[in-house]
């Protein structure tokens, strides 16, 4: 069976990669973009199994998955996420997608559901799409105070420190701090990071 | 403002704000020791909780008075003196209060501190 896993976090690919490893008869391939892996689609391809992260560059948003379907001829393509909505995860399979896999899935289900797709079966995640989401705000907006959000609004404008100080008339400092701590709340490696990641989660 | 329990933190921050502050909120103490060796001279005031999974506050200040002697530091805690595992700490902290803030008594503390840390600036 061959899969190609696309994801921008070396982490979560050596993790996938580790867990499918173990089980017979899968060949993988990785990519660490959707542009790397529309490449490897073209020339390896098709796959019995394509394995889209959904907030990797390239992606934008489910766009991705119909390329990625129609470069890989009749064969399945899935998506898989952190920390995407739960409206994403139904989006991704109205249109088509062959499964959905939230990234917090155990190991044993991770190659559970991957055998059920290349088999040609639709995986969706029925604890995921049933848990009951609080209205309104999205879970990581909660955990987020005015001005964190504030401040990752303006980081997805992509201004610089300095001009987010002036637009909210803080400081400097503070706003760095600001950044600093946003980061950590959302497990972000950087500001562009912190950034994708709130686009990701339709946070801003 | 450093305190782990984020919905303190908020209170915390509302009462400094009100008062004219310009505040930051770090769940993680780390965090904010880091912020204050980046730029020592740019805070005016630390309020920190005791109690915290990282570090405690006494730690916290500890570092900080390496970083940033003249940065004055509050703590709030709901411990008593006796409960305090590093009483002798105390010498850290430009003012202890009690837990739940009563607001005027954080301005108050806050403004002394400041103006005490301040004056002994121009003495020197």
């Amino acid at each position: 069976m061959k899969i190609v896993i696309a994801d921008d976090h070396d982490l979560v690919l050596d993790t996938l990669s580790a867990f499918l490893a173990r089980e017979d008869g899968f060949e993988l391939s990785r990519a660490a973009s959707f542009e790397d892996a529309a490449r490897k689609i073209q020339r390896e391809g098709p796959f019995d199994l394509v394995l889209l992260d959904y907030g990797m560059p390239g992606m934008d948003g489910l766009a991705g998955l119909a390329r990625a379907r129609a470069l890989n001829g009749e064969r399945p393509v899935a998506i898989m996420s952190g920390i995407a909505p739960r409206s994403v995860a139904e989006q991704a399979l109205a249109e088509g997608a062959a499964g959905f896999l939230p990234k917090t899935m155990a190991a044993k289900s991770l190659v559970n559901a991957v055998r059920f797709m290349v088999a040609g079966e639709q995986y969706a995640p029925i604890d995921y799409l049933t848990e009951p989401e609080p209205p309104g705000r999205h879970p990581l907006a909660e955990r987020l105070s005015k001005r964190e959000m504030q401040v990752l609004g303006a980081l997805c404008r992509g201004l610089a420190n300095k001009e987010i100080a002036r637009e909210l008339m803080l400081q400097e400092v503070t706003v760095k701090l600001h950044v600093k701590t946003l980061c950590r709340k959302l497990e972000a490696r950087n500001r562009t990071h912190a950034a994708m990641i709130a686009k990701e989660a339709g946070l801003v | 403002v450093v305190e782990d329990v984020p919905e303190v933190a908020q209170v915390v921050a509302a009462m400094l704000e009100r008062a004219g502050a310009e505040v930051a909120c770090c769940e993680d103490p780390r965090d904010a020791l880091e912020a204050v060796r980046e730029d020592p001279e740019a805070w005016s005031l630390l309020v920190t909780d005791h109690d915290m999974r990282a570090m405690s506050g006494a730690d916290l200040a500890a570092e900080v008075a390496g970083a940033a002697p003249e940065l004055p530091v509050l703590l709030c805690t709901a411990l008593g003196p006796e409960q305090r595992r590093d009483r002798a700490a105390s010498a850290l902290f430009d003012a202890v209060i009690r837990k739940p803030v009563a607001p005027e008594r954080l301005i108050g503390a806050a403004r002394a501190a400041i103006l005490r840390r301040e004056g002994a600036g121009f003495r020197e």
